[in-house]
């Protein structure tokens, strides 16, 4: 028990694997897998903003937005909190390549001011929360919008699955480094732990999403997703 | 915004309500701590042997400075969002009330 007991208490909530929870190797791994989704998305969001100033504003908003949720502590039937992942609107208006960046900033943010995540599992939380999530969100928009399901329906599964989708390769990441020889039991293990908790807080996140992209619908601000996300 | 539009936003938010309300009341005995604390518990389980090899460099004091930080990154996300959202909401009314007026801004082109 030494290695929790040490913990000061206010460590986190949320679906982050804590500072130092993965052991060296592995947090080499997923830093080294992240790192060149990061510098794409870098690269891709410094020209955005020199091509289409008015991108900046949305990229803002989508950053807002992600701030905005991932704050919220949601309690679940589970007896504990967690956070959404706020990324599913901003795959959908602007795409997931510039999440990448956002993603990874809004994590950082929380590690060092929060406590929450950390610094060696940056490369592991951002591969689960920034790449996968905004890939799998921005995926199923699209694949839905070619099945004839209506807007704000996709927007909701998007985001939903966009989030559950997080806390399942979270749940893999900790399976593969603490599985001891039995992977496939372990990542079991791990996504028992989690996904109960996580599949109201998804759900609050798919609502969550549908109203702001309502909003900004309403106010015009999302006619251009078509055109600008690729 | 129309009727039916406000009215779907209110019921989404009224579910999100009831999303939060709802564990707390079919599980009053709930800790609610967070989940960082189960999937580290799971860790441990697992992995009895494991020490973490890097420390937080810093953590909030206490709940309430933790607190703090929570409120800041949410109500500031909130206000970008309401501003600009409000903003662009403000243009919109008045390009329609004024359709001679210059109609640079969110009008699409490509």
């Amino acid at each position: 028990m030494s290695s929790i007991a040490f913990l000061p208490i206010q460590l986190s909530y949320g679906m982050h694997i804590a500072e130092g929870f993965l052991p060296q190797i592995w947090s080499l791994f997923w830093s080294i897998a992240f790192l060149p989704f990061l510098i794409l998305s870098i690269r891709y969001i410094t020209k955005q903003f020199r091509l289409n100033p008015k991108n900046r504003m949305l990229y803002v908003l989508m950053a807002a937005f992600a701030f905005t949720l991932s704050s919220l502590k949601i309690p679940s039937l589970a007896g504990s909190c967690s956070h959404p992942t706020g990324m599913g609107l901003g795959a959908i208006i602007v795409g997931p390549l510039p999440m990448m960046a956002i993603g990874t900033v809004v994590l950082l943010l929380q590690a060092l001011l929060i406590a929450h995540g950390g610094l060696t599992t940056l490369g592991a939380n951002a591969f689960s929360m920034a790449v996968v999530g905004p890939l799998v969100s921005f995926g199923l928009y699209k694949g839905l919008e070619k099945m004839g399901v209506s807007q704000k329906i996709r927007v909701f599964i998007a985001a939903f699955v966009g989030s559950l989708s997080t806390y399942l390769v979270t749940s893999i990441q900790l399976g593969i480094a603490f599985s001891g020889g039995n992977i496939i039991e372990t990542v079991v293990k791990f996504i028992g732990v989690f996904m109960v908790t996580q599949v109201p807080i998804s759900l609050a996140e798919g609502l969550l999403t549908v109203v702001v992209f309502n909003l900004m619908s309403d106010a015009q601000m999302t006619d251009r997703i078509q055109t600008e996300a690729n | 915004m129309k009727r039916n539009k406000k009215l779907l936003n209110i019921g989404l938010l009224l579910m999100v309500v009831a999303l939060i309300v709802i564990p707390m009341v079919l599980n009053p005995s709930g800790e609610y701590s967070g989940t960082d604390q189960n999937a580290l518990g799971m860790i441990e389980e697992v992995a009895p042997s494991y020490v973490p090899w890097y420390e937080v460099l810093w953590a909030p004091p206490s709940g309430e400075i933790e607190s703090l930080m929570f409120t800041i990154f949410a109500s500031s996300g909130a206000a970008v969002l309401a501003y600009f959202i409000g903003y662009k909401k403000g243009q919109l009314a008045v390009s329609k009330a004024e359709p001679s007026a210059n109609n640079e801004g969110m009008t699409t082109h490509n």
